[in-house]
């Protein structure tokens, strides 16, 4: 395996011998899984000048051979660059930092790592952390004692401005392939700006999958980025629950650009779920919740669920209301498997209850899901195991960034929190 | 929350700072205050493109002058950020010991405890519960401003002193400018404003919010700075007092504690010393690990992180130890780190501004002409300084 930085500097010989300029880089363009090198960048006194690969004749450490007398350094036409497809592997690479998607982190180009392939230089990955670091400065024999870690071209996604944007660009670049917590994993750990463009190039239920997977604040910093159609296109595919969890860390008019794009009935059911403060029952709920009137039989009531829409949260307490719309009782998962003859009793929970008062209640009840009331004891949505679980997961357990507030700690597994 | 450039702005007013502060105004009276004013000055300069770095790139600024400048350029960055944090802690370190001597307590004593204390909290994640304790401990030296006012000063002279520059010719004079540039305008809180709005995620739409939050921060460090040169011009320069140890510096606050003034200034000395004591080592070790673009965090375990604690761990050691040196005058400590702060930002604001500059890494955040020149000036005026104290210690 050769390192681009070894070669770096090299003098750059013409067929007559001559030193025509000392390298500075190399193009690929993205492709193939591993790209080959297309150009060389030269550069000595002067403007900069690009020469194709198939002119090499010889490329050792240290010096490179040409098969061409002169180097077109371009006279007075403007100066050469980068084709709008082209890398440059030191300037766009080298030093930078990538997500390294198979490792779910952002980290740094210590050198990139090329193989021969037959006459032609491939792209094979990159390597990262501190022992190149070590070895570019001189210092060998600490390189030596580091161990060395290499990401394969294909599981990263550059971060330097021209890099993302070529690989946005490209239908067959990693991130396109990515789904739920790597493509959480790669928009968490770039800018906004770069994050927002990715949501915009995947599909929307990609990006709700990533979003769901990430933590809410994620989503709250890309939304108001991107532009309202794109936005209201991924809250469109985003469950109510992660919509909400998202839409409620916005300020209000960040929230009205936002909905006033989606589906009429979707937005009036989350600004219905909005007007409730968070950290409250109904700030935890879900309005989507199966109902069965008190003169229904536990038959009817498990065929009409089991005929009825698939996406309900993973939870199927079925609460029994009166004519007023007020629970009186609920039927658990098992109660309808087992065609239970009488409902259990339910307790409520006020849409102003507290949500350390939800989790005690949940804790002490030992129940699946419980239904929330308005003032008058009417139903007006659920709260369920998984609510509980993401509230105490994202917002109540100690969590660690490095200068949040000055020490408040977020463990990095739940950065991305349901990340497997 | 309280922002980045408040925080940076509290912890300037660190044992270093409160120290070089108030041997100004004991030893020159009121003539060097403008040097606080263009350090102010250069603090808002600098604090604002710091978060303006980190919120256009994302990345703290180790990281983003290797991906710049190369890791070679970079290396000279950590390497002056390292050197300068070190000496910065060994101040803090001072500051701990000379403030429990304020209390009878020998520096053999509280030094190793402060540094164990400070390093187990930190890193067992306990730190969070005393923060508060601490920064209320070290917002003691606000009392300076009431200090200050009741010492009765020439306010005359102090308006003078704040808006003519004027510097005496002598290597002290000049050692006190480069000290208070050095520990208004601290290397650490370059880097550690840079990554907070870097890891905060925060957007270009909040830059103005935070421009009031930099202010905001450097002038309470200018107030407080303002008000310490007052109260020691005021007490200790008429009466030609040297301040050797603490128990000199805490007398400029006679007039509003009276007897108490020791134990007074003691207080806040090891507040605000274990405070920055904890946030030096670990800005430091987040520099390096960023650096080698190995992202870390406590969360790790050692053996997942060798190098992020492994930075910690010497810091905290080597300053500590430093300190413990039979002799060692504390005072002089606190000082001289703080000349040395001003050198080795040279490196660090030369590289801060070629990105400042470079539309390819800033895009349209890139500095303009203007401002361009007013960091030009700034880092010009810090040259001068730096320079003429070495022409003057070789001659």
């Amino acid at each position: 395996m050769l390192l681009l930085s070894d070669f770096l500097g090299s003098d750059v010989r013409s067929s007559t011998g001559e030193i025509v300029g000392r390298l500075l880089d190399l193009t690929v363009r993205f492709g193939a899984p591993h790209p080959t090198v297309r150009r060389l960048v030269l550069g000595q006194r002067g403007p900069r000048a690009y020469v194709d690969w198939d002119a090499v004749t010889a490329f050792e450490q240290g010096e490179v051979q040409l098969s061409i007398a002169e180097v077109d350094v371009g006279g007075d036409a403007p100066p050469p660059g980068p084709g709008d497809d082209e890398l440059l592997l030191a300037a766009d690479v080298l030093d930078t930092q990538i997500v390294d998607v198979a490792g779910k982190r952002l980290t740094r180009v210590a050198d990139v790592l090329l193989a021969r392939s037959g006459s032609a230089l491939q792209v094979a990955g990159v390597e990262v952390g501190a022992s190149g670091v070590w070895r570019r400065l001189g210092w060998r024999r600490l390189a030596g004692r580091t161990p060395s870690e290499d990401v394969d071209w294909a599981d990263l996604h550059l971060t330097s401005t021209r890099g993302h944007a070529l690989q946005l660009a490209r239908p067959d670049a990693a991130v396109h392939r990515l789904r739920g917590p790597e493509l959480a994993s790669v928009m968490a750990h770039l800018p906004a700006a770069q994050a927002a463009q990715i949501l915009g190039v995947v599909t929307p239920t990609a990006a709700a999958g990533a979003l769901r997977a990430a933590h809410p604040s994620v989503g709250a910093r890309l939304l108001p980025v991107v532009p309202a159609d794109t936005a209201a296109a991924v809250v469109g595919q985003m469950t109510t629950d992660d919509a909400t969890a998202v839409l409620r860390r916005l300020d209000a008019d960040s929230v009205e650009v936002v909905l006033g794009a989606v589906a009429t009935d979707r937005a009036a059911t989350l600004r219905r779920l909005l007007r409730h403060r968070a950290g409250t029952a109904g700030g935890l709920m879900n309005s989507e919740v199966h109902t069965a009137g008190e003169g229904e039989s536990v038959e009817m009531i498990r065929a009409r669920v089991a005929a009825g829409p698939p996406d309900l949260e993973g939870l199927t307490t079925v609460f029994v209301v009166d004519e007023a719309g007020r629970p009186v009782g609920r039927y658990e998962p098992n109660d309808l498997l087992a065609g239970r003859a009488t409902p259990r009793p339910t307790p409520t929970l006020a849409s102003t209850l507290p949500v350390e008062r939800v989790i005690d209640l949940f804790a002490l009840q030992d129940v699946l899901a419980l239904p929330v009331v308005d003032d008058e004891g009417r139903l007006i949505g659920v709260v369920g195991i998984d609510d509980v679980l993401e509230e105490l997961l994202v917002e109540r357990l100690p969590g660690r960034r490095r200068y949040a507030g000055l020490w408040s700690r977020i463990p990095r597994r739940h950065r991305n929190r349901r990340a497997s | 929350m309280v922002g980045p450039g408040l925080l940076a702005g509290l912890s300037d007013d660190d044992p270093a700072g409160i120290t070089t502060y108030s041997v100004l105004g004991a030893e020159q009276g009121y003539r060097l205050l403008w040097v606080l004013l263009v350090s102010t000055i250069a603090l808002v300069l600098f604090h604002d493109l710091g978060s303006r770095m980190g919120v256009v790139t994302g990345q703290g600024l180790t990281g983003l002058v290797r991906e710049t400048y190369g890791v070679r350029r970079a290396a000279v960055a950590v390497t002056a950020l390292v050197v300068a944090n070190v000496g910065t802690t060994c101040a803090e370190f001072a500051g701990i010991a000379a403030g429990f001597e304020l209390f009878g307590v020998s520096r053999l004593l509280s030094v190793p405890a402060a540094a164990l204390a400070v390093s187990l909290l930190v890193l067992r994640g306990n730190f969070h519960r005393v923060e508060r304790v601490l920064l209320l401990l070290s917002a003691v030296f606000v009392t300076y401003i009431l200090a200050g006012l009741l010492a009765g000063p020439d306010w005359g002279a102090a308006l003078r002193g704040t808006v003519t520059p004027s510097l005496p010719g002598s290597r002290d004079a000049i050692a006190l400018a480069t000290a208070t540039i050095g520990t208004t305008l601290a290397p650490w809180g370059l880097s550690f404003i840079q990554s907070y709005a870097a890891d905060k995620h925060m957007t270009t739409d909040q830059l103005r919010y935070e421009r009031v939050d930099v202010i905001t921060g450097a002038a309470l460090t200018g107030i407080i700075g303002f008000f310490v040169v007052v109260a020691c011009a005021a007490t200790l320069y008429p009466q030609g007092v040297s301040i050797n140890d603490a128990t000199d510096a805490a007398r400029a606050l006679e007039p509003l504690a009276g007897d108490l003034a020791a134990k007074l200034f003691g207080v806040g000395l090891i507040g605000a010393a274990l405070l920055a004591a904890s946030v030096l080592p670990l800005s430091t070790a987040y520099s390096v690990s960023e650096f080698v673009g190995r992202e870390a965090a406590l969360d790790d375990r050692p053996r997942e992180a060798p190098l992020f604690y492994g930075t910690y761990a010497v810091i905290v050691t080597l300053s500590a130890a430093f300190i413990l040196v039979p002799g060692i005058p504390l005072v002089s400590i606190l000082v001289l780190t703080q000349i040395l702060n001003a050198v080795l930002l040279l490196p660090l604001l030369a590289f801060m501004y070629g990105i400042a500059r470079d539309p390819a890494v800033m895009g349209e955040h890139a500095a303009g002409r203007g401002v361009s020149a007013a960091y030009l000036v700034a880092i010009a005026f810090i040259a001068l300084c730096v320079g003429a104290l070495a022409v003057l210690t070789v001659a």
